[in-house]
């Protein structure tokens, strides 16, 4: 397969957005179970809203997260309500992925700890390794360097999530 | 109104069929309507096609034993028994035979927009949604609504739905294009 482009390339300008509303579709497998379905993701500092919609356009599952802890609510009407939101993400996206690195991480930015291992002709992001994760960016949505990724694949052992991101909305 | 009188006929009589789709989902947070629309056949029992052409393509089948989805930019097929999948999904109205009305509970829901109306609740609990409404003219399926437990709204126009002597039997099956992940649930 293409081999990412070596680190060499200069980095592009990315703007990193405080809030934002992703809109997409997610297939997820850790080995065992698997989620698919279409994503909407409303993110800003202090919370966030993850909803999973089936292709009928009903909710399967919704969780929201604020300072004060996390509530994940199901098709079948049960609620699960945790502390924090990694308690309650992998039974929505179906993985556990980190909840405070997820921001950055879909917009082709790592963490704190994680690093650019290579970058594509216009010096995006083509490979993030980040505290055990490996996050690739094989599209983008546009051609200029500050376009947001349109298809993210993370996988860390067994599991695997694809994201196909349909519409980027930074908040204002 | 005699909407269920109507429905009944619609799943005895409609036996194989094909036609096309609209679908709007007024989502409870109130945020613009999402349109997407495709085409459809279905061919009782157990059998039917549904391909979302736009906004992108995503397409569902059931076989007869399994429902097989396709998402051709996620290159991922999943794929589950249909038993569990049809129970009580708006499909079974489509492709399910005589024992529709084991799956949804029937009441009438009057008439309005020149259709005239049953309300379906799934006897199943973890149908995935709340309840339908169907609504039909003249012994044919026009509209289907379904409302789920979060208020979200998805209505669904069968633009053309017309009757087929014998569908190609190669609507309803499906194998998992080379490259797509296959995954099971």
């Amino acid at each position: 397969c293409a081999t990412p482009l070596a680190i060499h390339t200069p980095a592009a300008e990315r703007p990193l957005a405080a809030g934002f509303t992703l809109e997409g579709r997610l297939s997820a497998s850790d080995g065992a179970s698997a989620a698919s379905g279409r994503l909407e993701w409303q993110h800003q500092a202090d919370g966030d809203r993850w909803t999973v919609l089936s292709p009928l356009g009903q909710i399967v599952a919704q969780l929201e997260r604020d300072r004060h802890g996390a509530l994940l609510r199901t098709a079948d009407g049960r609620r699960y309500a945790a502390a924090n939101a990694d308690e309650l993400l992998p039974q929505v996206l179906g993985v556990d992925a980190p909840v405070a690195l997820l921001p950055a991480w879909v917009q082709a930015a790592p963490g704190p700890h994680g690093e650019v291992r290579a970058r594509d002709a216009r010096g995006r992001p083509a490979l993030v390794v980040d505290t055990g994760w490996r996050i690739e960016y094989p599209e983008y949505a546009a051609d200029d360097p500050a376009a947001p990724p349109r298809r993210i694949d993370l996988s860390r052992g067994d599991a695997r999530l694809r994201l196909i991101i349909d519409h980027w909305t930074p908040a204002p | 109104a005699d909407g269920i009188a109507q429905l009944r006929r619609f799943v005895a009589d409609i036996r194989h069929a094909e036609g096309e789709f609209e679908q709007t989902v007024h989502s409870a947070s109130g945020r613009k309507p999402q349109q997407a629309a495709g085409q459809f056949a279905f061919s009782r029992p157990g059998r039917f096609r549904w391909s979302y052409e736009t906004p992108y393509r995503q397409l569902l089948v059931g076989d007869g034993e399994r429902l097989w989805s396709w998402d051709p930019d996620l290159a991922q097929v999943t794929v589950r028994p249909l038993g569990d999948a049809l129970g009580s999904t708006p499909a079974a109205v489509l492709v399910g035979s005589s024992d529709f009305e084991a799956a949804f509970e029937l009441a009438d829901g009057g008439a309005s927009d020149g259709l005239a109306w049953v309300v379906a609740r799934p006897r199943q609990a973890d149908s995935g949604f709340e309840s339908m409404r169907l609504g039909l003219a003249d012994g044919r399926l026009h509209r289907m609504e379904l409302r789920d437990s979060f208020g979200q709204n998805t209505v669904i126009v069968f633009t053309r739905l017309a009757a087929v002597a014998a569908p190609d039997p190669q609507l309803f099956r499906f194998t998992p294009p080379p490259g797509a992940d296959v995954i099971g649930q």
